[in-house]
């Protein structure tokens, strides 16, 4: 066991109901502090990648270790076990209304760090901290229904981040969220990362991938581990992308920059792209 | 080339012709906006609790312990007159909490003849509480007796029927604007939480809040669903396709909402959830706390002293 790596996953294998594979022969390690992103179209596995990494659902085959302890349900039954891994993994959920679950903000920021018995004080400071940090403080008394979209996802983020996780899980972070929340969200990635998190996100946006991870995973459409990499290199490996089904012919990136080329038909032929520097194209 | 079929022709519009009652909308419509605004604005209002009034300003807890006392007083007056007092102070507090008097007023007028009219206008009637008569409705031939009941000669409202059945009204009606003047001027999870406060397990009201929570949601989703099918409805619709939806809707919606559940059980996991509920409530009392308090209970002591001794 390398003591760096906080998750090494080993051939896992997950299906849904027996029938539906999810995620076939997944490996990778993730070290302390890294950034990385896991790349894929949609059904890729990606969610139940986080889910399986947060213990929420566990592979049919495979292993996952965390910090060197193998996770499964029935280690996570037993409460010492249980409250150090909820306590250094945290997970933000796609949809932020399945995880906004409680009658208020104030109740649903509350309730992971009042779980994992702190001292309500300490709760009190975490709360103020985290609420002003992301400008919510407003909305404690409002019911999760009357929040919009940003505020929500900002909401989840803080009850998250409450309880002062290691680990941060974020399944496609930017989903519905306007440029402006977009941007901020980066930011607030950033602060996390320089307070030494470790940080994995799931996305298909390519942008905000440059700009929230160091490394990439990719998962084609097959649920396994195409490549992984650095994530500059991945994003310019428009043949790894165009076989994960990531990027279309007619829209991608090159040195950093989105293209888009001016085509008005619909699949009736294609093209051969052969890429330099400087953005010459060739169709 | 493949997708002949695709495409544009913007033709010219027909001359609509308007059937029916303009702005009249279909039965799924209705029902769905009556429920929605229901949830939304009727049971916990937060505009009125925003507004500032006299009940908004008093200590949830201090409300639920006060405004509860005063339902069980009021289940234990006797005389008309006192209960008539009651009601009337329900409607001075509503428009002192800035709550409109028209709503107020329907909100518990409606349920009143729907619930608890059905049930006690018999009681009118010398048929089941003898009595003196006050107003004749049926006279017939001879007596006659139907199993144990006997019928009269002539059925009549009584004088003892009548003024049963207004306490009765009048119990009910006072007990029903005590807790929608709570529900209007309290936040549902300010309530919650003084429901805790008083030892009322929590798991039940964290069931309920979550209930409260996810209604909002599984309605806001079937009220897409039902604008989606609306955007692609050509033509007018059947009243038959129209409940043939409804009833799949019911399937799809029951499917939706234990699918929602086991994610919201797998979130609560993730944030430490292991059966055991902790809340942390942030209340303090204020001055006007102990005012109220202390008002309350010295006049539901009178009124109950005015019945009793």
């Amino acid at each position: 066991m390398d003591i760096e790596n906080i998750f090494e996953i080993r051939n896992l294998h997950y299906s849904f109901s027996g029938k539906y594979t999810a995620l076939s022969d997944v490996s990778f390690d993730i070290r302390r502090g890294e950034r990385v992103v896991i790349l894929g179209a949609n059904g890729s596995g990606k969610s139940s990648l986080l889910n399986i990494l947060d213990g929420l659902t566990f592979p049919q085959k495979g292993e996952v270790r965390f910090m060197g302890h193998t996770v499964s349900e029935d280690i996570l039954k037993d409460e010492g076990f249980n409250r150090f891994f909820r306590n250094r993994v945290g997970f933000v959920f796609q949809n932020s209304d399945i995880q906004l679950f409680c009658s208020t903000v104030w109740d649903e920021i509350t309730f992971g760090p009042l779980h994992l018995d702190l001292h309500p004080d300490e709760v009190k400071t975490r709360v103020l901290e985290i609420s002003e940090l992301l400008g919510i403080v407003k909305l404690w008394d409002r019911a999760p229904y009357q929040l919009s979209g940003g505020e929500k996802k900002k909401v989840a983020i803080a009850s998250t981040i409450a309880v002062n996780p290691d680990v941060l899980l974020f399944d496609e972070p930017t989903n519905g969220l306007d440029p402006r929340s977009q941007a901020e969200l980066v930011d607030f990635l950033e602060i996390l990362h320089k307070r030494g998190k470790t940080i994995i996100t799931s996305t298909h946006d390519l942008n905000i991938a440059r700009m929230i991870s160091d490394r990439a995973i990719v998962l084609n459409e097959c649920h396994g581990v195409e490549t992984e990499g650095p994530t500059p290199a991945i994003l310019e490996d428009t043949k790894i992308l165009l076989k994960v089904n990531l990027i279309h012919e007619h829209i991608h990136c090159h040195d950093g920059e989105m293209h888009r080329h001016p085509h008005g038909h619909l699949g009736d032929h294609a093209h051969e792209h052969k890429h330099g520097r400087g953005h010459r194209h060739e169709h | 080339m493949k997708l002949q079929w695709l495409k544009t022709d913007y033709g010219c519009p027909p001359s609509p012709q308007l059937k029916g009652s303009p702005g009249k909308k279909s039965y799924i419509e209705k029902t769905l906006k009556g429920i929605t605004s229901f949830f939304m604005n009727g049971l916990f209002s937060e505009e009125i609790i925003s507004r500032g009034g006299l009940l908004q300003s008093i200590d949830p807890r201090v409300k639920v312990l006060t405004l509860g006392l005063l339902v069980v007083a009021v289940s234990l007056y006797k005389h008309l007159s006192v209960l008539l007092i009651v009601y009337f102070a329900t409607v001075v507090l509503a428009y002192f909490s800035r709550i409109g008097l028209r709503f107020f007023l329907l909100r518990v007028w409606l349920f009143i003849p729907l619930f608890s009219g059905i049930i006690a206008l018999p009681a009118l009637l010398n048929v089941f509480v003898p009595g003196e008569p006050i107003f004749d409705l049926v006279t017939f031939k001879n007596e006659t007796a139907l199993g144990p009941l006997r019928i009269p000669g002539t059925i009549s409202i009584t004088r003892q029927g009548a003024q049963s059945v207004s306490l009765f009204i009048m119990r009910v009606a006072a007990s029903v604007s005590i807790v929608v003047l709570l529900t209007l001027t309290t936040r549902w999870s300010h309530l919650l939480k003084a429901l805790r406060v008083y030892r009322v397990p929590q798991f039940f009201t964290f069931i309920l809040g979550m209930s409260y929570r996810y209604i909002h949601l599984l309605l806001r989703q079937i009220e897409d669903t039902h604008l989606a099918r609306k955007s692609r409805t050509i033509g007018r619709e059947k009243g038959v396709s129209g409940r043939t939806w409804t009833v799949s809707q019911i399937k799809f919606v029951l499917n939706r909402s234990m699918s929602t559940g086991e994610k919201v059980y797998l979130a609560m996991v993730s944030r430490g959830f292991t059966y055991e509920l902790k809340t942390m409530d942030n209340f303090t009392l204020k001055p006007v706390d102990y005012i109220w308090t202390a008002g309350s209970l010295t006049a539901i002591a009178i009124t109950l002293g005015v019945t009793w001794i």
